[in-house]
């Protein structure tokens, strides 16, 4: 067995909040990240957890797609972690927002891919690949971070818009974040077409 | 009312629409022309803030972060539920000069 262990360190001029946003805002990855996923639903969501399922195209091998379902799921105010297995290999991403100024923050996502059996042979490939993928998703996301950072401090409200009075157009409170974020209608969000989108009630077991 | 310069007509000679950001309405604006008509609209997405430009084949307005589309009014053509509009601004032609009137 063999475990790749790897962090990447980042600050950012936008607040915390805004970096989770962009993590749980699922719906871009379809737009923003079309390189890298070819498509994308989510079969269950609640306040704290998505189950997502991917087909990716790997970093450098376009013509290669993987399939993969993650479990993504908020551990703490700061903290967001995936577990994945792509090529049968599973996969552990912790991702930590921490406030370290006005709307500015650090970002340390770690990556964990444990390997055995034959697949150990593909550890010093996806130790090659992590961090052209990890480098390529964050220049992606970045120009959404710090518009959505710069439009909340215009006092912009989801599916509404900017204030009509021109005086209104300014925020210096707290930027919230809640999950699930609020999607588009079903009908209109591949995302969440799946037939087995939350299936069933959340307390069903109540 | 007020009265703000935009940009002289012939920035819209090459390529049809620019994206301005104008400090005294807070807003970001996009400026563009479909058959010599001028508009102009937020280009601040209502969905979630995103960046809109034009898209001079379809003659649709386009949000790149979720895939939005609007029509030159400002609604929303490809999410039925999405009622949300583009800001629309008025303007006045002076000079080969364009005016935001408010």
């Amino acid at each position: 067995m063999k475990i790749l262990d790897v962090t990447f360190k980042r600050k950012v001029n936008c607040s915390a909040n805004v970096c989770l946003w962009n993590h749980w805002d699922h719906d871009h990855i379809n737009y923003v990240h079309k390189g890298f996923y070819n498509e994308s639903e989510i079969f269950y969501e609640d306040d704290r957890v998505v189950l997502l399922y991917h087909k990716l195209k790997i970093p450098l091998m376009p013509f290669f797609t993987v399939n993969t379902l993650d479990m993504t799921a908020l551990k703490n105010k700061n903290t967001v972690c995936t577990y994945g297995f792509q090529f049968g290999i599973p996969s552990l991403s912790t991702a930590t927002y921490k406030d370290i100024g006005k709307d500015k923050c650090s970002v340390s996502i770690n990556y964990k891919f444990k390997f055995s059996g034959v697949r150990i042979l593909l550890y010093p490939l996806i130790k090659f690949l992590l961090p052209k993928w990890n480098n390529k998703t964050w220049y992606e996301d970045l120009p959404l971070k710090l518009r959505r950072q710069k439009v909340k401090r215009m006092n912009f409200k989801d599916f509404k818009g900017l204030p009509n009075k021109i005086e209104k157009r300014k925020f210096l409170g707290t930027i919230n974040f809640k999950i699930p974020i609020t999607r588009l209608r079903k009908s209109d969000n591949k995302l969440i077409k799946h037939p087995f989108y939350n299936f069933g009630s959340k307390d069903a077991h109540k | 009312m007020i009265k703000i310069k935009i940009c002289n007509l012939s920035r819209l000679e090459d390529k049809n629409y620019f994206i301005k950001w104008v400090k005294e309405l807070n807003d970001e604006l996009i400026v563009f022309k479909i058959d010599k008509k001028i508009y102009i609209k937020s280009s601040i997405c209502p969905h979630f803030g995103g960046p809109i430009t034009y898209n001079q084949t379809e003659k649709i307005l386009h949000c790149h972060w979720h895939g939005l589309k609007f029509s030159h009014e400002g609604k929303c053509l490809n999410q039925k539920s999405f009622k949300a509009c583009l800001n629309n601004y008025n303007f006045e032609l002076q000079d080969n000069y364009i005016y935001i009137t408010k």
